[in-house]
């Protein structure tokens, strides 16, 4: 078990995660970033939200980036924007 | 008399609470224990004076969603103890208190023999199961932001304004991802509603909270008040 953090990058702004929560490796934390985020895109597209988080960034309880998940990255391909 | 504490014992006439008494104990829950697990029997009823008991429905992928909430102004079992059942949901505490204790089957002879006293855990499960039911719907069309202002409303009421909450247990409570816990609790840190420090919840402007909250907390204040008349 290790202590992830999910920082919410919005534009040059950051939400961050000051308690974070434990999960057994990294890959159970992108996993969960994934699912943070498809919650965050669903809500914003249903509330009609002007702002939305563009980033979830999984970082180390020293603050280390470990991954950084772009909401664009978790859209359905038709609806991804080109690369660039 | 302690057991007042209770604002379920405390609408019982004088002479009723009397006959029950004898039967009472004061016992303190600690935080995430057990009451009752899924499909257990129960054996005792809970009239807690502070802290919070916890009706939870388990998931089969782990985790586990509150659909109920007891505090000082409610009890827990008494319909089960009436009927000698079991537990069929997850019943834990979930911030620690006092609770005024009553034996299951001592509470069966009681309630059969004393009226006002059947009378009023009958209603107190009418209005637990209206709430039950305004959870389900509430999770079903709220927005999260409402829905979570609303459970502070209901945490205001029961334990004050000084909450000992981390997002994680918010998010599963709620049935959320903690992502969103915590861009909410952001945004309504950033309107100034509540303060948010790691695992400590303070609200700042309760009215604030209760304008951004959805309707159901005061609809089930209405409930609780046609069936048992302003506070006492």
């Amino acid at each position: 078990m290790a202590r992830f953090h999910f920082h919410l990058r919005d534009g040059d702004e950051t939400i961050f995660d000051e308690e974070g929560v434990d999960l057994p490796d990294l890959s159970a934390a992108i996993r969960e970033a994934r699912l943070g985020a498809r919650e965050l895109i669903a809500d914003a597209v249903r509330l009609d939200r002007d702002r939305v988080p563009n980033a979830l960034v999984v970082a180390d309880q020293d603050g280390n980036i470990l991954y950084t998940l772009r909401l664009a990255d978790i859209l359905p391909p038709w609806w991804k924007p080109p690369p660039g | 008399v302690p057991h007042r504490n209770n604002e379920l014992l405390r609408r019982l006439e004088p002479s009723i609470l009397e006959r029950i008494t004898p039967s009472l104990s004061l016992l303190r829950l600690e935080q995430s224990e057990v009451l009752a697990a899924t499909h257990e029997p129960v054996h005792r009823v809970y009239f807690p004076h502070s802290g919070i008991i916890s009706c939870v429905v388990e998931l089969p992928g782990g985790g586990a969603i509150e659909t109920g909430m007891i505090g000082k102004d409610g009890q827990w079992g008494a319909c089960q103890a009436m009927d000698d059942r079991i537990s069929l949901n997850h019943v834990v505490i979930q911030a620690a208190g006092e609770a005024s204790v009553i034996e299951a089957g001592k509470l069966k002879t009681l309630a059969l023999e004393l009226a006002p006293f059947r009378s009023l855990l009958l209603s107190y499960d009418q209005f637990f199961t209206a709430h039950v039911q305004q959870t389900a719907a509430c999770n079903a069309v709220h927005d999260i932001q409402p829905r979570l202002c609303k459970w502070l409303l209901r945490m205001h009421d029961l334990v004050g304004t000084e909450l000992s909450l981390t997002q994680e247990f918010l998010a599963e409570m709620m049935g959320v991802r903690r992502t969103s816990v915590t861009q909410v609790a952001a945004t309504l840190q950033k309107a100034g509603l509540i303060n948010y420090k790691r695992g400590h919840i303070t609200i700042v402007d309760l009215q604030g909270i209760q304008d951004a909250a959805c309707d159901c907390h005061g609809e089930l204040q209405s409930h609780y008040e046609l069936l048992f008349g302003k506070e006492q």
